[in-house]
């Protein structure tokens, strides 16, 4: 992998690699500081190294600098709250915080990439070498995040999967959108494809103007986003072929692809080439994607998640499961004994996702469980429900999604208390725990939870509350 | 066309919205993904404002909403 973008260095140099804002920085120029910078980071040990922050030219350059020196780098954006980031960095063994915000962490050093060379590192940094990657956290039932590792060799095979999917293989030079955040997977997809192929990755800025003003600015040619995403895209009119006439591909990867959404992509895109990925954090982004014709609207069923011929791992359904297996998969979460394994010896994944083949493609029908995608977020319910338990006064909490068909409106939540504790008190002190997408938009105090004939929480009951 | 009410009871499920005068924005209630529920719907009943375009204080209530809906259909009129 690292060896196609030195490739890139080599055979155009001064392409730019990375865009945000008004600056950029080319080929040569990230190569030239990721080698620099990962010179130090070598010498300074191998624990996990956290790179927390808003987008910037730096993070790319720590993130290249993290793979070339092998340690594992752990992205994290603002919106987490700083006792989450610390329970990171305790769960992950961080030594190192490389950021441009004004944080501090208790014993650990926080420097921006310009302060690394001079940065004194506290502790001897015992952690063994490893071959991770990177390492997302994601939400965990328990309301401990969970610890998801990404080793070089589930990074490669991803690179080199999405890499031949068309019409993505077919660009010889284009510029790529990317919207998530770094801590997000989806943003896997545009960094290491756009890399790795010698192409322009551009980050979109929402304080910075219309989607359909970015796209014409920078002559976007694919765009790698979610659905949601899209739906707001949707409500500018200047988001049309007519104005935004380079725009040739979109990806959709992180939550459920309605046809609704692609019905309106094609009236305003006649042409455009929609690609619908699937795949957990745990098989590195993203393991399946279909190409999304017009024709497929008319189908009864909803649309394709994967062609089984282009498989970037093993998949196959149990009891309705989608169950993945290989070299995508993940070795094990690091802070929890399961490994999800479906079989002992391989790496082997139940998602939780239901789903089933037909026609030689892959489908996804919903979940077994109470996890969520929401605004593009996987949530467990669970982890908001232990950390609403946090609050002083909170003595029972439930969580329940609002959803249309497979998709989540919102998130409510409802509480028994034992003080006098209004929600917007319950807000506040849930944000100073959770990132700002897992804080309800609604918490309802009331007297005492219904109960099922299981003993168990009625959720039925609670959303006729 | 729907009642806004019954569109905004809709996207929030929330009994507050069939107060016209019911703060949507202030509360929470029409948060980034009611707003794109919001306008989404509105161009199902063959409305099609444009976000970008509209000052925000149009959206405060039902009430506000309602009063665009209608001057959207007199001037198409």
């Amino acid at each position: 992998m690292l060896d196609k973008i030195r490739q890139h260095a080599i055979s155009g140099p001064d392409s730019i690699a990375y865009k945000i804002g008004d600056e950029s920085i080319s080929y040569r120029c990230l190569l030239e500081k990721a080698d620099s910078y990962a010179e130090i980071l070598r010498n300074q040990g191998n624990s996990p190294v956290m790179l927390y922050g808003r987008k910037r030219i730096n993070t790319v350059v720590c993130i290249l600098a993290c793979i070339i020196a092998k340690r594992a780098y752990i992205p994290i954006d603002t919106s987490i709250p700083i006792s989450r980031v610390e329970n990171i960095i305790s769960i992950a063994g961080v030594g190192l915080v490389l950021t441009d915000e004004n944080i501090a962490i208790n014993n650990i050093p926080c420097v921006s990439l310009d302060d690394l060379q001079s940065a004194v590192i506290s502790k001897a940094d015992g952690a063994r070498e490893s071959d991770t990657a990177y390492i997302i956290f994601t939400s965990g039932t328990t309301g401990e995040p969970k610890g998801v590792p990404i080793s070089n060799d589930n990074l490669s095979n991803f690179v080199s999967w999405i890499s031949s999917l068309r019409p993505l293989c077919d660009y010889e030079k284009a510029n790529v959108m990317n919207q998530a955040q770094f801590c997000f997977d989806l943003s896997v997809a545009d960094l290491y494809y756009s890399l790795c192929n010698g192409h322009k990755l551009i980050s979109y800025e929402a304080d910075k103007g219309t989607v359909a003003e970015f796209i014409k600015s920078n002559d976007i040619n694919v765009a790698v986003i979610t659905p949601t995403f899209a739906r707001l895209c949707l409500l500018d009119d200047k988001f049309c072929k007519e104005h935004c006439p380079s725009l040739k591909c979109i990806y959709f990867c992180g939550e459920t692809l309605e046809k609704k959404t692609v019905s309106r992509l094609f009236q305003r895109f006649p042409n455009l080439r929609i690609i619908n990925a699937y795949g957990p954090t745990e098989a590195t982004s993203a393991v399946s994607a279909s190409g999304i014709t017009p024709a497929m609207l008319e189908s009864s069923s909803s649309l394709p998640i994967g062609d089984c011929d282009s498989f970037a791992t093993e998949i196959f359904i149990d009891n309705d499961e989608i169950i993945l297996r290989g070299k995508s998969v993940f070795g094990g979460y690091i802070n929890f004994d399961s490994k999800n394994s479906y079989n002992d010896g391989q790496n082997c994944y139940r998602t939780g996702d239901l789903g089933y083949i037909k026609d030689g493609k892959l489908y996804y029908v919903g979940r077994k469980d109470s996890q969520i995608k929401y605004k593009g977020y996987r949530i467990e319910l669970g982890d908001i429900e232990s950390n609403l338990m946090k609050i002083d006064g909170v003595i029972e909490s439930a969580a329940i999604a609002k959803k249309d068909g497979n998709f989540v409106k919102a998130i409510w939540a409802y509480v028994v208390v034992e003080n006098n504790v209004d929600e917007t008190q319950l807000k506040a002190q849930l944000s100073m725990l959770v990132p700002d997408y897992m804080v309800p938009k609604k918490i309802k105090i009331i007297d005492k939870m219904p109960i099922n004939s299981n003993n168990k929480i009625d959720r039925r009951a609670l959303e006729k509350l | 066309m729907r009642d806004i009410k019954d569109i905004l009871y809709e996207i929030c499920e929330d009994d507050a919205v069939l107060d016209p005068d019911c703060e949507l924005i202030d509360s929470g209630i029409l948060d980034s993904l009611a707003f794109i529920e919001l306008f989404s719907s509105l161009e199902d009943e063959g409305i099609y404002l444009q976000p970008t375009r509209i000052d925000r204080t149009m959206l405060k209530t039902p009430r506000t909403i309602e009063k665009l809906i209608q001057d959207y259909i007199a001037e198409q009129n």
